[in-house]
């Protein structure tokens, strides 16, 4: 006897992986907004009966009278991680996605597989994909060469995007322009290394030189975001 | 995906949340949870029940959940965070079970539809699971290390329940004296009847002191009233005691006496005539103790020094009404009410900085004092002693059952073994309670194994009705040992390993007709083999399991909550205003309740 005696049950099919880190992913979530609502029940906050409007969690009450949803306030949104205009990480792996559709399965270099992404799209980190993104939230850096997929790419997202991320309003740094000049040529310098690593990185046969290339990489994506972040300030 | 059934979520996030707060205190690794108070107070507990009606919780289902807890709790004495863990552990389980093996998730009534079969399973399944496979195992077993447990079953079974909840230090001193104070009480009389006579009376029959050592708790013989003597006199030898629950003051004029007054004064002189001749009628009743429930005006305490009777007020009447229902005693004729009984002796005990008056009775009552530094601390003893004799009534009441139903398991496992005319006889006899229990396969070593016993019979029943919901249950049943083994995870694997493997070969031994193998005592739960093996009753657990499914029944038997604006009653007995109605519906808007406060802390 099934354990649901209904029509469906006559096409179903086991979940596929992608549905199945969905799961796994809604499952830890689930685990952490336990966790964190029995801390906060042993810390003398009430459980009411009411849920959340935004995400259905169960809304607690501190003493002070106040209502505290614990997901909202403390975990990442569930839905605001696939949104690829505010993740890096879901901007990437729609790029991916969208590659592994139109092209051939890519050749693997054996060398540099500690990068996959890379061999495949021979893109840099999704740190850049991060900065093409604030890019568009804030004054326009000065991205020039190797990204340039990646902006036509990430404006194919916007459409998708909610209205209201798009007019979100970035907190403009408008205002101190010695600073922009300052911040922009380094951001030039750091971008010029960048696009030179990839290269040789493209070429490279050993490994320790992969790998080492790689750090630079890293490097330079990581210079790049504080420098945005400061921009952004 | 699409949206989950409103009750479903709504319970997995209650239980979640409240199985947080109660697994870091489970097993004997477990911790406490410290409560304080703006005012400075705490309260160390790690007492299940304790601390889960210590939070504030206002969403209806907690409240479900808490109120068939605490009723269990008061059935059994037994069970209360294995309880949110096993509830908590079924409902993950079902929910995973739409994920998996679903399409779309849960609806209504197929909720409802998965609740009607999992009680049918605890019905069905689940009895016979524990009829035909784990009670022979258990005798088995039993049978096998009787040499380890002759030393006294009684002493086991209050050891398992306690190491769990108390401290290891406390432990050790509590198991002492809670089997000194079953041993004095029941003195070679009915175990059954013993237990049954402590586990109702046992308010009466234990002293709470504050600001000792817990090593300081014993069994003091006597009735133990915790209020000093208004009047004392040292008397030897058998005493007459008189009980009142009235004063002798104004109002002791009885209905039907003539007076005839003229003036104030005359009545007051009237009056202290009137009590004269009752305090006289007293010392010719050669009354030499009054024991009172009400406060005695001074005219009848002067009395009472004068003619060296010694007086006692403030006696719970409850205590005053157990002493006459246990003494031969005789009622007076003439109201205000009064007892007459003999007490065979009258003292004053000093405990923890107070003195108490204490009564000896000729049925030899003995009074267990308990001791602890602080107040939380003290409650928690006084839980678990309380729970230690709710877990033997449970266990003694299930026997009378056990006896029927070994008899006809032990002609199922007639073929396999042979058994022993004598084994059979010797269990008849309730004088030997413990060992009949024993031997009817009434317990089992702790740590789990019970768990990992009715997992391996649910999953391996060859015409099980339903294997589905067994499964479910089964899955959920191993939470329990693995939050016991929380602290290492390759422990809780090893031992699962070990004693599947261990099962496999009793199975084949079985059918095989070969020798058993050698089977080893405990699931090596604590390291070292010297320490004293812990048993626990089969029948509590069996109870757990079905008071968790009818839980779940409830629970997911809601359609829609829908919140009033009427005031809720506070107390975990009472249900809210919230009615939880079997319909499907919108959830409404949500009104703000009034609030009320909860009980304290």
């Amino acid at each position: 006897m099934a354990l649901n005696a209904d029509d469906e049950d006559f096409e179903w099919e086991p979940p596929s992986e992608a549905e199945m880190k969905v799961i796994q992913a809604r499952r830890e979530r689930q685990d952490k907004i336990s966790k964190l609502m029995g801390d906060y029940l042993l810390k003398g906050y009430k459980m009411l009966g009411d849920c959340c409007e935004l995400c259905g969690t169960i809304l607690l009450q501190d003493k002070q009278k106040k209502y505290y949803c614990v997901a909202c306030q403390e975990l990442d949104s569930d839905v605001d991680k696939d949104n690829p205009a505010l993740n890096a990480q879901a901007a990437l792996s729609q790029v991916r996605e969208r590659q592994l559709a139109t092209q051939p399965l890519p050749e693997s270099n054996g060398a540099s597989s500690s990068e996959p992404p890379l061999s495949i799209t021979g893109q840099p980190r999704p740190e850049h994909c991060e900065g093409a993104a604030s890019g568009l939230r804030g004054p326009p850096p000065a991205i020039q060469s190797t990204p340039l997929s990646v902006p036509t790419a990430s404006s194919n997202f916007l459409p998708p995007a909610n209205p209201p991320v798009q007019t979100t309003p970035p907190i403009g740094p408008l205002g101190n322009t010695l600073q922009h000049a300052a911040l922009s040529s380094a951001e030039e310098a750091v971008l010029h290394k960048l696009r030179w690593a990839t290269q040789e990185l493209q070429h490279s046969a050993s490994v320790e030189a992969s790998i080492q290339l790689c750090n630079l990489i890293r490097g330079c994506a990581e210079s790049l975001r504080s420098l945005k972040e400061l921009q952004l300030s | 995906m699409p949206e989950e059934c409103v009750s479903l979520q709504a319970s997995v996030s209650v239980l979640g949340a409240l199985e947080r707060v109660v697994r870091r205190c489970v097993g004997p690794d477990g911790g406490s949870v410290l409560f304080t108070r703006d005012t400075g107070e705490t309260l160390i507990t790690r007492h299940g029940q304790r601390i889960l009606c210590t939070l504030h919780l206002e969403h209806p289902m907690a409240r479900m959940v808490l109120d068939c807890m605490c009723a269990h709790a008061k059935a059994t004495g037994d069970g209360t965070k294995s309880f949110i863990l096993l509830l908590a552990a079924l409902l993950r389980g079902i929910q995973n079970s739409a994920h998996m093996n679903r399409k779309g998730s849960w609806t209504g009534s197929g909720l409802q539809n998965l609740a009607n079969r999992l009680l049918a399973v605890s019905r069905k399944e689940l009895d016979d699971a524990i009829i035909h496979k784990i009670t022979p195992y258990a005798s088995l077993y039993c049978s096998r290390h009787s040499y380890k447990l002759k030393g006294g079953i009684l002493d086991l079974l209050i050891g398992g329940y306690i190491s769990g909840r108390v401290a290891i230090g406390q432990a050790d001193i509590l198991k002492r004296v809670l089997c000194e104070f079953y041993h004095k009480v029941s003195q070679d009389q009915d175990t059954v009847e013993t237990i049954s006579f402590i586990h109702s009376h046992f308010s009466l029959l234990h002293t709470p002191v504050t600001g000792l050592p817990v090593g300081s708790s014993e069994v003091v013989e006597g009735l133990v009233v915790t209020h000093d003597w208004s009047v004392w006199t040292e008397r030897q030898g058998p005493l007459k005691a008189l009980i009142l629950y009235e004063s002798f003051g104004p109002s002791s004029v009885a209905a039907g006496d003539n007076i005839s007054i003229c003036v104030q004064q005359d009545w007051l002189h009237r009056k202290e005539s009137i009590m004269q001749q009752k305090l006289e009628s007293l010392l010719d009743l050669q009354v030499h103790v009054v024991l009172s429930s009400m406060k005695q005006p001074e005219s009848v305490v002067q009395w009472a020094r004068l003619n060296h009777i010694a007086l006692l007020e403030f006696v719970d009447s409850a205590q005053l009404d157990f002493l006459f229902n246990i003494s031969a005693a005789e009622t007076l004729s003439h109201p205000p009410l009064q007892h007459l009984l003999m007490l065979k002796y009258c003292r004053r005990v000093q405990l923890g900085g107070h003195r108490y008056a204490c009564l000896g009775t000729f049925l030899r009552i003995h009074t267990l004092v308990l001791c602890a530094p602080a107040p939380g601390l003290l409650d928690q003893i006084v839980c678990v002693s309380q729970g230690v004799f709710a877990m033997m009534q449970h266990l003694s009441q299930k026997y009378e059952s056990f006896k029927k139903q070994f008899q006809s398991s032990i002609q199922v496992a007639d073929q396999s073994q042979s058994p022993s005319l004598d084994q059979s006889q010797s269990m008849l006899s309730t004088q030997d309670l413990w060992g009949g229990i024993m031997r009817a396969g009434g317990v089992l070593p702790v740590g789990g194994m019970f768990e990992f016993l009715l997992h391996h019979f649910l999953l391996n029943e060859r015409n099980c009705g339903d294997p589905e919901c067994c499964r479910l249950l089964a899955e959920a049943l191993l939470c329990v040992p693995r939050t016991l083994y929380s602290h290492n995870q390759r422990c809780f694997l090893n031992i699962q390993t070990c004693f599947l493997s261990h099962l496999k070969q009793l199975d084949r031994a079985k059918l095989g007709g070969s020798e058993l193998p050698e089977l080893k005592f405990g699931l090596g739960f604590s390291e070292s083999s010297e320490l004293a093996p812990c048993l626990e009753s089969v029948s509590g657990k069996h109870q757990l399991v079905v008071s968790v499914l009818q839980c779940l029944h409830r629970l997911l038997c809601v359609g829609a909550i829908l919140h009033t604006r009427s005031p809720l009653r506070t107390g975990p007995q009472t249900h809210s205003e919230e009615d939880e109605e079997e319909e499907e519906g919108m959830q409404e808007n949500p009104e703000p309740l009034q609030e009320q406060m909860r009980k304290p802390y």
